[in-house]
């Protein structure tokens, strides 16, 4: 007699809403694209807005111009952008990603570098939300003239139908805090008009 | 006398513009969402046109719900939404292009990606090929891909026609009209990261 049972297979559940865009939708796009910070030698733009009905998805670019850096603001930049503190001498630095966040028109905020909410699958509790998480992001490219990266987030749920600010920093790239004001209501209405990929799915979208 | 010679600065290697979308440049974009064709296992749908001076880029997102599928008919189904396939299968790829109104077309079957050209090697507009695509997600029933396809030069501005066929995938051919006049003026919106040296 078998001591271990076979195992049955689990129909895996759909990620939750505050961690991913809904599976069964197709998002849309918002026109919302500009140049966070723009410098000689850096931007950060935000390249990509797509709205769902749970949530929203932000891309950003984040490119520096070899050409326009010293030597060792380019080293640094290199560090910071692969990560890599391969000098000895110097103590290494903590981490430090590319930080991304939300402050709404009543001061509360969200951003990327908060803890990930607990979630328990069988419980019904959520997270009472804003919750932003890094998703879909395009990885680091060192070139002749440049470098560049991709961070890309997901915000659930959508933002209130107001002026909010979009506020970026990464201090060991030398990029300031920086914050921009973005639209909640485009990004809303914009929401409302996702369709679901399969109609007769009965996963809401 | 040196043996060595002293380097000279080298002109950094300029990207062809047929070769995709440029990398210093904030594009612009056209929203077009569109689901183009949809059977019970794929969706394939336009999520954005984003416009810049020198062409547009197609962005697509594929879709796949595993539903009833064995074990190996998911296995080919995510190597097909992948594009993992032996050049020997290219007939099995997913085919995307433009058709102008007057007749002109281009499409990711007839347009070779940078990596498989001739040096030198220079394009004949119009191109149209894979660049600058996404990423993806591939769970246990379902998978997503975002490819990317890069028109060049601009289409005219009126309307023409993007065409999707896919048969490994029981995708028809499928002709939309998109708005060729909303993409040449999202396009005078396209701002260069870096400014213009003096």
């Amino acid at each position: 007699m078998a001591f271990f049972e076979p195992s049955v297979p689990r129909a895996p559940l759909p990620p939750p809403p505050w961690q991913a865009p809904p599976v069964n939708a197709l998002g849309t796009a918002v026109p919302l694209q500009r140049f966070v910070v723009r410098t000689d030698s850096l931007v950060v733009a935000l390249t990509s807005v797509v709205a769902y009905a749970s949530g929203c998805q932000f891309g950003f670019r984040v490119a520096a111009r070899a050409s326009a850096l010293d030597r060792a603001d380019r080293r640094q930049l290199r560090a910071a952008f692969l990560g890599d503190y391969s000098d000895l001498s110097e103590p290494r630095p903590p981490d430090e990603p590319f930080r991304c966040g939300i402050r709404r028109a009543d001061g509360s905020k969200v951003t990327s570098v908060d803890d990930p909410p607990f979630w328990d699958p069988t419980s019904p509790m959520r997270p009472e939300g804003p919750v932003l998480v890094e998703f879909s992001s395009l990885g680091t490219h060192i070139e002749a003239d440049g470098m560049w990266c991709g961070p890309g987030y997901w915000l659930w749920p959508l933002p209130p139908p107001q002026p909010f600010a979009l506020v970026v920093d990464w201090p060991e790239a030398a990029i300031p805090q920086t914050e921009v004001e973005l639209e909640g209501a485009a990004i809303v209405a914009a929401g409302e008009s996702a369709e679901p990929l399969w109609p007769d799915d009965a996963r809401r979208g | 006398m040196s043996f060595f010679e002293p380097t000279s600065p080298r002109p950094a290697r300029q990207q062809p513009p047929w070769y995709g979308p440029p990398e210093d440049v904030l594009g612009a974009p056209a929203p077009v969402r569109r689901i183009l064709a949809r059977t019970d296992t794929i969706v394939v749908a336009l999520t954005d046109i984003v416009a810049y001076p020198s062409g547009c880029q197609f962005s697509l997102q594929l879709a796949a719900r595993r539903g009833t599928l064995s074990d190996d008919q998911w296995r080919d189904l995510r190597e097909l939404v992948f594009g993992e396939r032996w050049p020997s299968e290219r007939d099995e790829m997913l085919r995307c292009g433009v058709q102008f109104a007057d007749g002109t077309k281009a499409t990711n079957v007839d347009s070779r990606p940078f990596w498989d050209t001739p040096e030198p090697y220079a394009a004949a507009p119009p191109v149209f090929i894979e660049a600058g695509g996404g990423g993806g997600e591939a769970g246990d029933n379902q998978l997503r891909s975002s490819p990317g396809y890069w028109l060049w030069p601009l289409p005219p501005p009126e309307p023409f026609t993007f065409a999707v066929e896919w048969p490994a995938a029981g995708i028809e051919l499928t002709m939309t009209e998109v708005d060729g006049a909303a993409i040449v003026t999202a396009s005078q919106a396209a701002e260069p990261f870096w400014p213009a040296p003096s």
